[in-house]
């Protein structure tokens, strides 16, 4: 039992270790920030909307795979969870405003999940054109990792904190990404000795910063049961969820007030959550569908209880 | 020992996976704002005229030079700051050609931007103009560093004397670049 305890703190500091060699300090700007930066407060609205409903439900995400939490005791356990949210078609493209005078006023054009950008002419004075960017993520499922610690038990309650910081991506098309996020559960079925199911109420808070540029933050509020069938863990739950993404830069628009400060609610404000889970001793794995007005998925590995 | 092994393997690829879906070589709509701001000196003298060059490479993020795929233009703008009880008449050029011309309209309206495709009443565009903003910016798509346009303005004030300290007329290009991010 203490051999398999060191162990596992062992493996906790390697990984604590390898998030902190991750989370280098990229000052540069990236290709997503410098393409939103050429957008005033209207149109980076149309843009950008995908990645606040997706970030916002992907952020939510994966926080729990069993409702069972120890009435007293000392538990910790630390889990590394992958999140996808699945992008749709009408994600691809948006309404976007031309310049004020411009006819037509308004054009469908890519987001930043969209193919190319759709270029328009002026209806009636020749050689005038304008042009939305191209989109920037081609890709039918958006993705995001975190790991996760739980630590527990004081009256039947766990706190849970994650936390990433990951360098600029593709060769700084991506800007640095960090996201933390604190949260707890209480236990609700140790109240109820003959519950058939293991009961828990949790809220999580996420803060979440992609570049200079975007901030997100969300609460999430749930309730969730498990069922423990020998390895086999059921799962599922409900959440009310919010999301807002900040959005506060100097546009390159000559017609932009500036600075730019726009805020965007992500879609995603009920969940309903189910999933199965294998336990092997200290080692778990386990995945989760996720519905909402975003349909995501999670899954991940965990250790210790 | 091979856990530690496979855990540092899954981190770096989920670090990595936002890398894999980046579109390659997308364009970026780049604002590119060909702009002039010609003071107007407080006195006696009505009469007022200005010249500026404007390098083009200066105007957008120099990361993006070396990759312009297009060039377009989509609005000219006339406006003005500072207050005057008057009308103004000028004659902006781009390269010593005409390209706008306001006639003695009241020097007030253009506090708000008065702009081609909105089709103000106050501005006249001229096409000569017109093609040699395409044609610069055609210029510019071929040779970043080395496009420097020229905007001029020749005007007077009339209605208010001496004229007041302050004013300034300002002559707008608003063009786009697409720049590949490969």
């Amino acid at each position: 039992m203490k051999a398999s305890r060191e162990r596992l703190v062992r493996l906790l500091c390697v990984l604590v270790g390898v998030v902190l060699l991750l989370a280098v300090d990229a000052s540069a700007q990236s290709e997503l920030e410098k393409a939103i930066r050429q957008y005033n407060s209207s149109a980076v609205t149309g843009y950008i909307q995908p990645i606040a409903d997706l970030f916002g439900a992907n952020m939510h995400a994966g926080y729990y795979h069993s409702a069972y939490i120890p009435p007293s005791g000392f538990s910790l356990g630390f889990d590394i969870i992958a999140m996808g949210a699945i992008v749709t078609d009408e994600q691809k493209s948006y309404l976007a405003d031309a310049p004020t005078g411009f006819a037509p006023s308004q054009f469908k054009t890519a987001t930043v999940f969209g193919e190319k950008g759709t270029t328009i002419q002026h209806a009636t004075v020749p050689g005038l054109e304008y042009k939305g960017s191209d989109g920037v993520f081609n890709t039918s499922i958006f993705p995001l990792a975190v790991p996760q610690l739980r630590i527990g038990s004081l009256y039947g309650t766990e706190a849970v904190i994650r936390f990433i910081a990951l360098p600029s991506m593709g060769e700084d098309k991506i800007p640095e990404i960090k996201l933390w996020g604190l949260g707890a559960r209480h236990s609700i079925s140790q109240y109820i000795p003959e519950s058939p199911l293991d009961i828990a109420v949790s809220g999580f808070y996420s803060n979440f910063n992609v570049g200079d540029l975007i901030t997100a933050k969300g609460l999430s509020l749930g309730v969730q049961a498990s069922k423990s069938i020998k390895i086999l863990m059921l799962y599922g739950g409900m959440s009310w969820e919010n999301s807002t993404m900040n959005l506060a830069y100097k546009s390159t628009d000559p017609t932009a007030a500036a600075p730019i400060d726009v805020d965007l609610d992500g879609a995603n404000k009920f969940r309903a959550t189910v999933g199965v889970g294998i336990s092997l001793g200290i080692f778990k794995v386990f995945a989760d569908a996720n519905f909402g007005s975003v349909t995501n998925y999670s899954g991940g590995i965990g250790f210790g209880r | 020992m091979k856990t530690n092994v496979l855990l540092l393997l899954l981190i770096g690829l989920l670090a990595t996976t936002g890398s894999t879906c980046i579109n390659d070589g997308f364009l970026v709509a780049v604002n590119l704002p060909i702009k002039a701001t010609f003071n107007i000196n407080a006195g006696p003298n009505l009469a007022f005229s200005g010249s500026y060059n404007v390098k083009l490479a200066d105007q957008i993020d120099g990361s993006y030079l070396e990759n312009i795929k297009n060039a377009r233009f989509y609005d000219v703008r006339v406006s003005t700051t500072g207050t005057y009880n008057g009308t103004v008449y000028v004659v902006g050029n781009i390269d010593g050609k005409q390209l706008v011309t306001v006639k003695n309209q009241p020097w007030s309206s253009f506090a708000t931007p008065q702009s081609l495709i909105a089709g103000s009443k106050l501005i006249e565009i001229d096409s000569v103009g017109l093609n040699q903003v395409g044609k610069r910016l055609a210029d510019f798509k071929a040779a970043p560093q080395a496009t420097v346009v020229v905007l001029s303005a020749n005007g007077t004030l009339s209605g208010q004397s001496p004229v007041p300290s302050g004013l300034a007329l300002v002559v707008e290009i608003l063009a786009q670049v697409d720049a590949e991010v490969k």
